[in-house]
């Protein structure tokens, strides 16, 4: 049962008191029949599951901030490297390690200053944003396709399926992730698409599992048994009865991880398959500026609250998608 | 219940079966040998290391071979340590755990303690702030926590104070023990606080908590009786792989806290090519791991009784 | 200044714990107290004839010697021998041992612990590395490990009979020999200069064969702190596993009396963070350094100190790649990268430019000076190195546009910053576009020896204090020469160094073998290594250098 008591109008009572000369009588009303045009057409637009969600995402004013703010950094991303005058590969050794608003003798100024080679910091930082936000939305996204399916498969068929399909999770998330990177480094050229792949080839599998375990949960519902005894198909039960009332917590764990997707890629960076020299991301920016941080705190500093600052604007965007696509709170 | 349980444990020696399978075949498929170092070593040498480990023979050989010893209780000599890889286990897997288990405290106790109290006063300033604890504990990686833990809580109040309080690194007494596990934690103990959060919002909103509440309960008692209970669960099914990762996660806390923990031996065993350490631990973790999940599935019955363990 | 209640109480109880700890503690003498030092890592290989790499090393130098051992300044001086004689030839050596050599569990260290040890390294099944690399020398050490190689499961008993008698003939003709308890004779296959320095080598170290056995043998000797005999000023009294070992005095050493620290702990932390927060917490008494430590303790006005620690780096070209085939190329390469704008800004402390290959820490940097400089590199102006380069790549039928090699590198150190200094100079100085292959260190090592790679950042550090151990890395077929690089000329003279009794042509024949080498640039020397490290206030004396990593015999405190 639905509950929308909040929504119910309760008409008011008033009492009204008619300053009236003249009495009304009978005749005074007349039957005009019902308008059927107007019986017919209905008052509130039908509105579907997306489309709700997004409205009342846009009508919150925090969520509308965040994404602002998110808009910004991407819009950074992708616009600064083109508008610095420094590549992002240019080097100046004779001024490395800078502090804020640098200018080198030959009056050139490095804004955010420069790393310990010399490469202009506010080039890199954005550069590396570009290349950190790409590989997490792609991989979180693979991740979650795969992961859903995955484990809202196995959830809802259960028995013998479930079981083989959850030892085959067992065994890839048993083999070392490093061994695995290994042997892919081997076969394939670096870049992003590796790194992408690299992620996604493990990172689904905590996913499946969430999935999996939430629709177990659900599963036994009576919405799902009445949808069931109408005569709905697996899959229509599956994909639209089920995974939405799983979102909550999958959106959750999508805003997890992406600060993991931007993470593994510095590890990856730290063993050897991170994006290739000479370019940056947030990930291995921040792994240069742990080992100077006592020195020049603003090399961890900066990519780490770019990072955090990402990761709130993702992480509260996530709870408010989360009220929005929940079909528990849906009008 | 019983049938069940045997049930799952073959499948998970199977399960194990397969893993080290493909351990098996992936690990000396790897570029590189253990022997190999940055000065060229004769052939004949190389030839009598690799016949000292049986490595000289097929791998399907080997692969039955270790499966024998494997039955026998024996995992091998680690070919860099020159050790037994259980006796390194054996070392190194107790600290690990304890850094393990108290990190897992940690973030279940604050995790769930931190989802549940933003939940309940969802909007308001102490939501606001608990969820930006958790968001930083989620975004700054543990290896940058466990450095700035370590320079500014420990080196720096040990020169403010002039005294040790929190040793710099090292697994020797209590106070050594509280910032590597805090580190390892604290990721951790933000996801569990996230998923905490929205799980409980979800129960909050049900109409079962809604017929507490009309009917008079405390607030206490609805928390505490009737929502944590069912608000857990995607926590509980989250767990059995936290714990692992948590485990396994803990080389860069290890290196940097300096701990003679395993997370070093999975990573370095991989580093270095030592294929017995690494079908070792690779055993050992993929048990545990196995084990964890069977664990969470049997806690999901007893947790929420309407999951049926058996299948019909 | 300001300070806090609690401050000041901790500071009060810190100074009371101080002077409890004065009264317990040897005071103010020189001679005795306690030091901690940090290992960086885990010993992987004590069992000494096994060992390779330089962290067992460090611990091994405390705890064992040989018949020689390396003094203050890296020469050879009597260990365990007493004193020698050389045969006019120069190829047989008797050496006479100390009657007051002792193991540490009392018994004396005789000739025939040479023997055993010497006949463990030298037998193949056991698997030392540099049992080859020593093999060379020796008489009859050749003979043994071919003789020693091991069995094959099927084999049947006829061929074990026969393997072991081949093997018993093997060792009757060794040239090593105990004439009597304390007399060694040795035979050497040629006049070898540095027989002296190698003799310090751990490998060359003695084992009881008694204790061996009691202790396991192979497969557990050298594993734990008591499953290992010990002859040198110090014993493993504890060792933890990735964790700590601990050295104590050994009063079983013949010369006891002129070692001054009694207890050295050492730490094996890997993190130079975490290392750098220990020495400044004032609870480890020495660690390393890392470039951008030792730049700002330098500025802080600190006593950083720093050695050559005999490592050369450089780009390794294979030359049987298209355009690395030839020498105009690599040569242009290797002069296309300002190395001393590299050390300042990646480097970030006191190492040279490499002038040629065999690094300076070698012969005290005689034999380096000889060499003068090979390249001159000219860091204003590359027009030069430019014009080299086209020439070069005409010849090949490239252009800068389709000669595009890759450098493999591993991820050390500063591996990362080193690539992209590379890379970034080769495309402002020369218009070279070198993409990076960054890999983890065996895969790097398979593709070495794979010969899969167009350019290789890698490194070499000696093995035994000479030339020798440098330059006959690039004769033709060698196993370290992966760059395929084969030079007639070259080969013929290394093998005539080899045998040539006589030091002085022996040296012009390696000052040829190291102009070769700059004419035909095999190899693209960049710079010799220094370290850096920093010890506390109270120990003083303690020796690093190229063949010495971590030496306290002749450190004290004060």
């Amino acid at each position: 049962m639905k509950k929308k008591d909040k929504n119910v109008i309760i008409p008011e009572v008033k009492e009204v008191a008619y300053a009236c000369d003249e009495a009304l009588s009978a005749e005074d009303f007349a039957w005009i029949g019902p308008d059927v045009k107007k019986s017919n057409t209905i008052v509130r637009e039908s509105v579907s599951y997306f489309k709700d969600a997004l409205s009342r995402l846009v009508q919150d004013k925090v969520a509308l901030f965040l994404l602002i703010m998110l808009g910004v950094i991407l819009f950074c991303a992708v616009v600064m490297p083109l508008l610095s005058p420094y590549g992002f590969d240019e080097l100046h050794s004779e001024h490395a390690n800078m502090g804020f608003f640098y200018t080198a003798p030959d009056g050139h100024m490095h804004l955010f200053g420069t790393d310990s080679l010399g490469g202009d910091t506010w080039t890199r930082l954005w550069h590396g944003g570009r290349i950190s936000l790409t590989i997490a939305f792609v991989a979180v996204g693979i991740n979650c396709v795969i992961g859903i399916i995955y484990g809202g498969i196995s959830g809802y068929f259960g028995g013998v399926v479930d079981n083989i399909m959850m030892r085959i999770v067992e065994i890839i998330g048993g083999i070392p992730y490093l061994l695995i990177i290994i042997l892919l480094m081997t076969i394939m050229t670096k870049g992003i698409g590796t790194i992408i792949i690299a992620y996604a080839l493990v990172g689904w599998i905590g996913m499946a599992r969430l999935v999996r375990g939430q629709v177990i949960q659900l599963k036994e519902q009576e919405f799902i048994i009445s949808a069931l005894t109408m005569g709905a198909s697996p899959t229509r039960v599956l994909f639209k009865h089920l995974v939405p009332n799983t979102l909550s917590v999958i959106i959750v764990n999508l805003t997890l991880a992406i600060p993991s997707a931007i993470f593994t890629e510095a590890y990856l960076s730290f063993i050897g398959l991170g994006v290739p020299i000479p370019q940056a991301s947030w990930g291995t920016l921040a792994n240069d500026g742990i080992v100077v941080f006592r020195y020049y705190p603003e090399q961890l500093l900066l990519p780490a609250l770019l990072i955090s600052l990402t990761m709130l604007g993702f992480n509260l965007l996530g709870d408010k998608l989360r009220d929005a696509f929940d079909p528990k709170l849906r009008r | 219940m019983f049938k069940y349980v045997m049930k799952r444990v073959c499948f998970a020696l199977l399960t194990i079966l397969l893993l080290i399978a493909i351990t098996f075949v992936m690990m000396h498929t790897a570029p590189g040998n253990p022997f190999s170092s940055n000065k060229a070593t004769s052939q004949a040498i190389m030839d009598a290391k690799f016949a000292r480990y049986g490595l000289d023979k097929p791998l399907y050989q080997q692969f039955f071979i270790y499966i024998g010893n494997i039955l026998q209780g024996d995992l091998g000599t680690s070919i860099k340590y020159n050790r037994p890889v259980s006796t390194i286990i054996g070392e190194s897997f107790p600290v690990s755990f304890e850094l393990g288990i108290r990190a897992l405290i940690i973030s279940i106790v604050g995790g769930i303690g931190l989802g549940a109290y933003a939940a309940i006063r969802r909007g308001k300033a102490a939501d606001t702030l608990a969820m930006t604890i958790a968001i930083i504990g989620v975004s700054v990686p543990s290896f940058i926590v466990a450095a700035l833990l370590q320079y500014f809580v420990a080196l720096k109040l040990n020169q403010a104070t002039g005294t040790i309080i929190f040793p710099i690194s090292g697994w020797h007494n209590e106070m050594a023990k509280m910032l590597p596990s805090f580190a390892l934690g604290l990721s951790s103990l933000a996801t569990i606080s996230r998923l905490m959060r929205t799980s409980m919002l979800d129960v909050m909103n049900s109409d079962y908590i809604k017929t507490a509440k009309a009917k008079g309960l405390s607030e206490r008692r609805i928390v505490w009786k009737h929502a944590m209970r069912n608000a857990v669960m995607p926590v509980v099914t989250v767990l059995g792989p936290l714990t692992a990762s948590i485990l396994t996660g803990a080389f860069v806390v290890e290196q940097v806290f300096s701990i003679a923990g395993m997370g070093k031996y999975f990573v370095i065993s991989i580093t270095e090519r030592d294929y017995t350490m690494i079908a070792g631990t690779t055993v050992f973790y993929g048990a545990f791991l196995i084990i964890m999940t069977l664990l969470v599935d049997l806690a999901y019955g007893v947790i929420d009784p309407r999951v049926k363990l058996t299948e019909s | 200044m300001k300070m806090t209640k609690l401050g000041k109480l901790a500071l009060s109880f810190s100074m009371g714990l101080t002077l409890l700890a004065g009264c317990g503690g040897s005071g103010g003498t020189t001679s005795g107290g306690e030091v901690t030092i940090n290992l960086g890592s885990e010993p992987p290989e004590m069992n000494s004839f096994l060992n390779t790499d330089s962290t067992s090393g460090n611990v091994l130098r405390h705890v064992i010697v040989g018949l020689t051992t390396l003094d203050e300044n890296d020469k050879a001086v009597p260990g365990v021998a007493e004193s020698w004689t050389k045969s006019e030839d120069g190829l047989t050596y008797t050496f006479k041992l100390r009657a007051d050599a002792k193991w540490n569990n009392g018994d004396p260290v005789t000739a025939n612990d040479f023997v055993f040890a010497w006949n463990q390294l030298f037998t193949t099944r056991n698997g030392a590395d540099y049992a080859s690399t020593w093999a060379v020398m020796f008489e009859g050490a050749n003979e043994l490990m071919d003789a020693t190689l091991p069995l094959k499961d099927d084999a049947s008993e006829e061929q074990k009979a026969a393997a072991k008698e081949a093997e018993e003939a093997a060792l009757a003709n060794v040239g090593w020999k105990a004439l009597d308890e304390t007399t060694l004779e040795v035979k050497f296959t040629g006049p070898y200069p540095y027989v002296e320095s190698v003799l310090a080598f751990y490998n060359l170290a003695p084992i009881s064969e008694k204790l061996y056995n009691e202790y396991g043998g192979l497969d557990t000797y050298g594993k734990e702190a008591d499953k290992m005999a010990y002859n040198g000023p110090y014993t493993v009294t504890q060792w933890v596993h990735e964790d700590s070992l601990v050295m104590e005095k050994n009063p079983n050493y013949w010369d006891a009396s002129s070692i001054s620290i009694d207890k050295i702990n050492c730490r094996m932390i890997k993190d130079t963070g975490a290392a750098l927060n220990e020495f400044e917490n004032g609870t480890i008494d020495m660690i390393g350094l890392n470039g951008e430590q030792a730049k700002n303790y330098r500025a802080e006005g600190k006593n950083v100190q720093s050695y050559d620690d005999g490592s050369i780096w450089y780009l390794e070209f294979n030359t049987q790649r298209p355009g690395m085939n030839n020498a105009k190329v690599r040569k242009a390469l290797t002069l296309g990268v300002d190395v001393e704008k590299y050390v300042a800004n990646v480097v970030l402390n006191e190492s040279k430019p490499a002038q040629s290959f065999t690094a300076a820490a070698v012969n005290n940097g005689e034999f380096s000076n000889k060499v003068g400089t090979v390249w001159n590199r000219n860091t204003t102006d590359y027009s030069e190195a430019k014009k080299l380069l086209e020439e070069g790549l005409k010849e090949e039928g490239l252009t800068l546009e389709t000669f595009k090699p890759t450098l493999v590198g591993d991820t050390g150190d500063t591996g990362k910053k080193t690539y992209q200094f590379v890379q970034e100079q080769l495309k402002t100085n020369l218009g070279v576009t070198m993409e990076i292959d960054q890999v983890e260190f065996k895969t790097r090592l398979q593709r070495m020896s794979d010969g899969d790679f167009d350019i290789v950042w890698a490194g070499w550090s000696c093995d035994y204090d000479d030339p020798m151990s440098y330059l006959d890395l690039w004769i033709t077929g060698g196993g370290n020469n992966h760059g395929k690089w084969s030079n007639a000329e070259y080969d013929a003279l290394i093998k005539a160094a080899y045998s040539e009794g006589d030091v002085e042509k022996r040296t012009q024949q390696l000052l040829d073998a190291e102009k070769i080498i700059g004419e035909e640039v095999p190899i693209g020397p960049m710079y010799y290594r220094q370290r850096d490290f920093i010890c506390s206030d109270k120990l003083v004396g303690v020796q690093r250098t190229a063949f010495r990593d971590i030496d306290l015999r002749f450190a004290s405190v004060k």
